[in-house]
This record gives structure tokens, C-alpha cells and sequence, in this order.
């Protein structure tokens, strides 16, 4: 956003009520919280001040909450980017799985090779599966007008019992007393910890984060997948190609999945199993929305997930908060920050009902 | 007969549009009365409101003689006013009985059904089988539930929205003879159309509508169809006249060789034009709204193919849009709907000047600093208030929308331009904003193509005139020859020398 657009953008209201509402959002997060909290017998004091404190109050805190973010906001930079071309990836848990599968198999098969060519290897790959994996939807919606957000979502199912299949039989760990996971991947495939806090999966988020926003506000590419999902009439009149902006939008969508997959393998569990994603997919959903489909948006709300989850999990042990509670705690944070960025949900899904924007227009496109 | 429904200085606004600007009409029992206008010109709007579907904003209704506030559609039916729509409005997942017992048809039971549908198809058959699936039948038949719905709940004032669009010409004929017999029964019937051949097919009264306003109700008889085409279409003296010196050159710049567009049910949109538009010259094709405008600016845009024909630009096929830019295509183009098909309103005004084949090439990487810069020199140049390539073309006017689409497609040195309808909407300022612009254009040798329903327009533009009507061109008729009168009677599917027939003769036309 260059200094002209910001000032306007700032002179419009629109980020100072959005700095407003968040604020808002959260404090009354705090407040229903708290009162979860109370109810279950917990100081709610003492329980946010573990809660911040495991999330960031050691650098062991600080290691887990980037783990947990990273799977998601790189996963929800897709997503927006998916979301700015009028388009719903809801496909997020098969897309990392698709990844993380495409990952361990390179690991596996090619584990002789030095960390520099097989991290690599891994990560392209897994970007490579989760590109095709929301791919097909995108093919499919672009040629038969079939909604993405039916299918990204059959098409985790297929992933899920993909990987749970092969991880019970062909790629099942030899020495896991039967357990359904991959064995671990060597040491030359995983991502290291820099000095201990720092996953380096942060950087390839890092680089993520600027590919996408390269992509969206520097390149006629990202003006186009913008115009598509903004106007879809008048990018069809323009003679854009409909049917090739979905897909490819659907397929950026998806790689960032799958290379999320790839970065939580390498960077995190070493390993694939059934369990492999507790529902970060859908996360994404939620972060990319919270972020208002800005990638800088995205990767704070991401981080902030992270954060959060990472810091409920670790007061459940240090607190003996309960984990329905906790739960509750995360979810009143989430709903708050959706209904304080109501605006955009409101606009997304009305395009959703937009006429003309798939079948029609991938016919006369 | 006595008056069935009264709508009295009736206005209606939808944000800063008016749709109904103080229409008083009424409309008796006995009579079909049809309510003619173009698109937009507050037909529906004003059937609406009497049918409960919209408040008016001011107004007043009397219904039978006594005041009425009507406070949606079955509380109309229970008042006696009844519409079919253009597009039913039926559960489509519900059978044709269902349907009817959901609209209120009979006293609940399935007996009182039977009678209460008995008794209207008497006169008006359903011809449909009762337990079939509403989605399943085709849009005509879906109509005459509708209509079968509305009689069964002993509506006496019928309106039907344009309902001859989806029917054939026998069907029309059938439906025609049993809205006639409904009159003999004492029922009033509205029949809303732009269709000239229709008011001399059933009408006994005629209200005229444009712009929101009412031009006046006569008889049937009492003004010819000539007439009516120019209160259409809009009669007012042109402010400014806009005619060049005429062509220059001889090789046309684009030209359709007998192209043909058919629909997809197979009737002919487009029948057989042949056109050629040279530099420097305005050619205006003129007609009432749906006889294949769309069709011609479609093919002319690269949006759509020809079945048959050609449409060719420097003496070269024209490609589908999307090889404009590659194949190096230089043709402005100013749609009809500007607010989705010119431009993308969520979007700032440098990224909307950037749409399109004509835009400056690029590749891969945006030029964003080239693109303000150019999209800043255009905003001012096109007088577009405000000048800022940042502002969403949302916020923008009417009027200024337009503008920011004409520096678009105008600035890229198009060799030749095809406009639609440019100035609807457009309040009179604007209006002569851009009869200038295209006239500027033309003088300095572009080949220009505009296809309208505005006769006013066409008249204040046009070096050359082809009126459009049924798919099939009359003409170009060079601009000083076809006066008002020629071009009033082609737009009403008549002859150039013929004289008017009587409502049977023009029958036979439409047929």
C-alpha cells in the first residue's frame, strides 16, 4: 500500500474503525472468557496471564507458538489469495495433507541426499501435491462450473483416507508397534530451530508472505485474479480468461497448503499421520477472513492464532486449565474477531450468490 | 365499466434513481390495458407497487373506489389484484398442486382444490399435469400456473409482466384469445410490453411510459403505432446537432457480412445484417429495445461468434476478445451496462482504465507508478470529477462512470468504437459530454458505431441511420433522408412505404 493509498485509506475511517473493532472484539473476548473461566473455578487472572505467558513469556513459548502459526498462516495466505479472485478454498485440510504426503515420500525415498537439496526437494514437492490437489477443483469449477466450495471440501475426505490408508499399510513406520504414522524423516529433511526460537519455517513463511503480496499488487496476474473476483462480468468483457484465473487462483491456493504441510513435516512432526492436522485448514478460513483478505492481515491474525493456541494448550498443564474451556476461550476469541470484520464475511459471501460468476463465464470466457 | 384499481401521483425511488416519477393511471374492468414502454422506463416498478411488492414513496391508491394500502402480494389477492410475473415466482422443488395449495388456491383440502381449479380452467385450461415438479416444466407453462394461481384466487385485476417473451407465436395467439375472454367475464387485464404488435393485437387502452413518467392513456385507436414508437422511444427537439461532414475514405473499417446470431432455442437474434461503418463517419443503429441489439453489440464486442456471416474490422475477421491484445485489435467499446460489464466498482479508477485489450501492455510485472500516472493525465483529460486514480468507481456518478469508461476505450486510438446506449441514465449535462466526445472522435476519422434506442439521439448523432427491428436491418439510410416519420414506421416493423394497416394488417407482419 503505497503512502498515498494508506493516507486515504486512513483519511477514509475505514482503518481506524477497523482498529477500533478489533480492539473491541478482543476485549469482549476477554471478558465471555474470563467468564468461562470463573465458571470452571479458575482465577481468569491468573489463568490469561499463564495463557500470555506460555505463549510468548519463553522462547521455548515463543518456538511453539510460531510451530503453530506457521501451518496456518501460510495455509491462509492462500486462502485470501483464493478469497481476492472470488474464490472459497475450503480444501485447506486436504491440501496439507496432500503436501505433507508428497513431502514424506521424497524424505523417505531420497534420504541419502544433503539437508540443502532434500529440505528443498521436500518443500517444492509438497507445494507441487497441494497445487494439484486444489487444482482439481479449480479445473473442475473453471470447466463444469462445479462450486469449489463443495468440492475442496469432498476433497479433504479423499486426502484424509488417502493418507490414513497408506500410513495403516504401504508407508506404515516398520518399528511403530502398529501405530498409524510414517516413520520419522532423517535429520538431513528437517527444518532446523535457529538459536533455539526461531523455527525456519518462519522464513519460508517469510517469503511466502512476500511472493503473495508481489503477486497481488505488483503483478498483472494479481490485477487480473482482483478483477475476476471484484467484477467477474466486467473481467469477462475485459476478455480476461475466467477458467484460467480460477484455476490458477485455486492452484496458488492449494500449493501454499501443500507447502504448509511440507514446512509442518519437516519443521514440526517428522512424520505423517491420520492425526497429522488438527483442523488447521480450517483455521486458514478463519485467520484469512480475520485478515481481511490482505496478506499482511492474514499473517498477523495467523501468528496471533498461533499464539493463542500454543498459549491455551501449554495453561491447560500449568494451570490445569480444562481443555473444553480453553476450547471455549479460543472460540469466543474467533468469533469475536469474525464478527468485528463482519463487513468483509458479509461481502464474500454475497459473492458466493453473485450470477454469472463459473459456469457462464467460463463458457464465454 | 367501472374503474377497478386508481394509482394517483405514484413515485418511487430507489436510492438516487427515480423509477416512477408521479404516474397516475387507472385501470377499469372489461378492458385489457396495455402499459407500453422500454426497459427501464418504470413499467415493472409501477406494477409492483400496485401488486404490494414495493411501497411507494409518495402516492396514493384507490382500489374500487375506496383508498388502499397495500401491504404485500396476498394481501393484494385478497384486494383483488393478481400479477404474473416474468419470471414465476413458484417453488420450484413443489409440484404444479402444491404450488397452487401454497398460493392460497381452495380451502386446504385436496377437493377444494380440484374445485377451486375446476372452475378456473374452464376458461383458461392448465393443460399440466397436478403432481409434476414445478422445476421440471418449461418457462411457458410455469406462466400459465401462475396465471391459473392468481384467477383461481378470484383475482379481478390481472397484470402480466412482458408474458409473451417466452412464448411462441401460436401460444401467444391461445393466450391473447383467453385474455380477451377474461374481459367478457368482467375482469380488467394489464399486459406490460414493449412490444408495439401487441397493443395492435389486444389492447382497448394504452398508457405510455418513459423515463419514469406517463405520457398519457388513450385508446387503442387513437394514435397510430408510428406514434407510439416515437412516446416510446422519446420525441423531444434535439438540443445540438452532432453530423460530420461525412465519410472519408472508401474502404469500410468494420463491416458485417450477412451475419446471423441465433439464441439458444434456435430463433434468429440476429437475421442476416449486412453493415459497413467507414472512418469518419457515425452509422447509428436505431430500434425498439429486443430486436437484436444485443446480439449486434455482442458479436462486435468478440464476445459472442456468428453462426453464419462475418464481422470483420480493417478488412480482417474479428477475433473473440481474449485475442484482442495479441492479435493487436484496436476497437473501443462502450457496453450498455456500464456498472458490471465497463467496469469493476470495487475497484479504484487506475485499475478500471487498465481493463480491457487496449490497455498499455504488460506482462508480467504492473507498472503501478505508470499506471497512476497515466490513469491521473486520463481522469483529468476526461473531466471526471473526482480526478483521483485512487477513488472506487463505485463512489463515482453515473454520468462520471461513463466518462472514466470513454477515456478507456477512446484513449487507446481505437480504429474503430462500438457504443451501446451511451448516454442512459445520464442526466443532460452528461448526455452532451459524450455526443461530444464521439462526435470529436469521428472528425478526427474513426469509424463509429452506436447502437441505440434513443431515436433523439440517433437523430443528433447519426451521419447514417439503420433502424434494427426483429433481428433484421432496414437501411443505413443516409441521416438527412430518414426523417422521423420512416424511421417511426420501420421501428414499428412496417415498410418504408407502406401506410399504416389496422390492427389485423400489423398481425400479419409480426407473424
Amino acid at each position: 500500500m503505497s503512502a498515498g493509498r494508506l493516507a486515504g485509506f486512513v483519511r477514509s475511517g475505514a482503518a481506524a474503525s477497523v482498529a477500533v473493532r478489533t480492539a473491541a472484539a478482543l476485549a469482549a473476548a476477554v471478558a465471555v472468557g474470563g467468564l468461562a473461566l470463573m465458571i470452571a473455578g479458575l482465577d481468569p487472572v491468573d489463568a490469561y496471564r499463564a495463557v500470555l505467558d506460555e505463549a510468548v513469556g519463553s522462547s521455548f513459548g515463543i518456538r511453539s507458538s510460531l510451530l503453530q502459526a506457521l501451518p496456518i498462516t501460510i495455509t491462509a495466505l492462500g486462502v485470501a489469495l483464493a478469497f481476492r479472485a472470488g474464490l472459497f478454498n475450503l480444501g485447506g485440510e486436504g491440501q496439507i495433507y496432500a503436501g505433507a504426503l508428497a513431502a514424506v515420500l521424497v524424505a523417505l525415498q531420497a534420504r541419502g541426499l544433503p539437508f540443502p537439496v532434500l529440505v528443498p526437494l521436500m518443500l517444492v514437492f509438497g507445494a507441487v501435491a497441494g497445487g494439484l490437489w486444489g487444482g482439481i477443483a479449480g479445473v473442475l469449477r473453471a470447466r463444469l462450473g462445479l462450486s469449489e466450495i463443495i468440492t475442496t471440501i469432498l476433497l479433504n475426505f479423499v486426502a484424509f483416507w488417502m493418507v490414513s490408508y497408506l500410513v495403516r499399510g504401504p508407508i506404515q513406520d516398520p518399528g511403530g508397534a502398529g501405530y498409524p504414522y510414517t516413520e520419522k524423516v532423517v535429520d538431513g529433511a528437517r527444518l532446523p530451530v535457529i538459536g533455539d526460537t526461531v523455527p525456519a519455517g518462519v522464513l519460508v513463511l517469510a517469503a511466502v508472505a512476500i511472493g503473495a503480496w508481489a503477486l497481488l499488487e505488483r503483478s498483472v496476474v494479481g490485477v487480473r485474479l482482483k478483477d475476476v473476483g471484484e467484477g467477474p462480468s466486467a473481467a469477462a468483457f475485459a476478455g480476461w480468461r475466467i477458467d484460467r484465473q480460477v484455476i490458477l487462483a485455486l492452484v496458488i491456493a492449494g500449493a501454499l497448503g501443500g507447502l504448509a504441510g511440507a514446512v509442518e513435516l519437516s519443521g514440526n512432526q517428522h512424520r505423517v499421520s491420520d492425526f497429522f492436522t488438527p483442523g488447521w485448514g480450517f483455521d486458514a478460513l478463519a485467520v484469512a477472513l480475520i485478515g481481511r483478505g490482505t496478506i499482511a492481515g492474514s499473517v498477523a491474525a495467523g501468528v496471533f492464532f498461533g499464539g493463542l493456541r500454543s498459549g491455551i494448550d501449554g495453561a491447560q498443564t500449568s494451570v490445569a486449565v480444562p481443555e473444553s474451556v480453553g476450547q471455549i476461550v479460543q472460540g469466543t476469541a474467533v468469533l469475536f474477531l469474525i464478527v468485528a470484520n463482519a463487513d468483509v464475511a458479509v461481502r464474500w459471501a454475497r459473492r458466493i450468490r453473485q450470477p454469472g460468476h463459473g459456469r457462464h463465464h467460463a463458457r464465454t470466457a | 365499466m367501472p374503474v377497478l384499481a386508481r394509482m394517483s401521483g405514484i413515485v418511487k425511488r430507489f436510492d438516487d434513481v427515480v423509477a416512477n416519477d408521479g404516474v397516475t393511471v387507472e385501470f377499469s374492468a372489461g378492458e385489457i390495458h396495455v402499459l407500453l414502454g422500454e426497459n427501464g422506463a418504470g413499467k415493472t416498478t409501477l406494477m409492483n407497487v400496485l401488486y404490494g411488492l414495493s411501497r411507494p414513496d409518495e402516492g396514493n391508491i384507490e382500489l374500487g373506489g375506496r383508498p388502499a394500502e397495500i401491504h404485500g402480494p396476498l394481501h393484494a389477492m385478497r384486494l383483488g389484484v393478481g400479477m404474473v410475473h416474468q419470471h414465476p415466482l413458484l417453488v420450484g422443488r413443489l409440484t404444479v398442486a402444491e404450488n397452487l395449495r401454497l398460493g392460497g388456491v381452495g380451502d386446504g383440502t385436496a377437493d377444494g382444490l380440484r374445485a377451486a381449479v375446476a372452475e378456473v380452467t374452464r376458461v383458461i385450461p392448465l393443460d399440466i399435469d397436478p403432481a409434476r415438479r414445478v422445476e421440471d416444466l418449461p418457462l411457458s407453462q410455469r406462466q400459465r400456473l401462475e396465471l391459473v394461481r392468481c384467477l383461481a384466487r378470484g383475482v379481478r385485476l390481472l397484470i402480466l409482466d412482458e408474458p409473451t417473451a417466452v412464448l411462441t407465436p401460436a401460444e401467444v395467439e391461445r393466450l391473447f384469445t383467453e385474455l380477451r375472454s377474461l374481459t367478457t367475464q368482467g375482469r380488467g387485464v394489464v399486459l406490460i410490453t414493449h412490444k408495439l404488435s401487441e397493443v395492435a393485437e389486444v389492447a382497448q387502452r394504452v398508457t405510455v411510459l418513459r423515463g419514469g413518467r406517463s405520457l398519457g392513456t388513450t385508446l387503442a385507436g387513437e394514435r397510430s403505432l408510428a406514434e407510439l414508437s416515437d412516446l416510446m422511444v422519446g420525441r423531444q427537439v434535439p438540443a445540438v446537432s452532432h453530423r460530420g461532414a461525412g465519410a472519408v475514405g472508401t474502404a469500410p473499417r468494420l463491416r458485417l457480412r450477412g451475419a446471423r446470431v441465433g439464441d439458444e432455442n434456435g430463433r434468429c437474434e440476429l437475421d442476416d445484417v449486412t453493415l459497413e461503418v467507414h472512418p469518419g463517419e457515425i452509422v447509428c443503429v436505431v430500434g425498439v429495445e429486443g430486436n437484436g441489439q444485443r446480439a449486434l453489440a455482442d458479436v462486435c464486442f468478440g464476445r459472442r461468434p456468428v453462426a453464419a456471416g462475418s464481422v470483420e474490422l480493417d478488412g480482417a475477421i474479428l477475433p473473440p476478445v481474449g485475442e484482442w491484445r495479441r492479435r493487436g485489435v484496436r476497437l473501443g467499446r462502450v457496453p450498455e451496462d456500464r456498472r458490471h460489464e465497463g467496469l469493476v466498482l470495487d475497484a479504484p479508477l487506475w485499475r478500471n482504465l487498465l481493463l480491457g485489450p487496449m490497455a498499455p501492455p504488460s506482462r508480467f510485472l504492473l507498472h503501478r507508478r505508470r499506471a497512476l500516472r497515466r490513469a491521473r493525465r486520463l481522469l483529468t483529460e476526461y473531466e471526471v470529477r473526482p480526478a483521483d486514480p485512487h477513488a472506487l468507481a463505485a463512489a463515482l456518478s453515473g454520468g462520471n462512470q461513463q466518462k472514466v469508461v470513454l477515456a478507456r476505450e477512446l484513449s487507446g486510438e481505437p480504429g474503430a468504437v462500438v457504443a451501446v446506449n451511451p448516454t442512459r441514465g445520464l442526466d443532460v449535462g452528461a448526455q452532451h459530454d459524450v455526443h461530444l466526445r464521439l462526435a470529436r472522435l469521428r472528425d478526427d476519422g474513426v469509424a463509429l458505431l452506436v447502437i441505440s434506442t434513443d431515436l433523439d439521439e440517433t437523430l443528433a448523432l447519426a451521419d447514417r441511420i439503420a433502424v434494427l427491428y426483429r433481428g433484421r436491418l432496414a437501411g443505413p439510410y443516409p441521416a438527412d433522408e430518414a426523417g422521423r416519420d420512416l424511421l417511426g414506421r420501420l421501428m414499428a416493423g412496417l415498410g418504408p412505404g407502406e401506410s399504416e394497416p389496422p390492427g389485423a394488417g400489423v398481425s400479419a407482419v409480426a407473424a
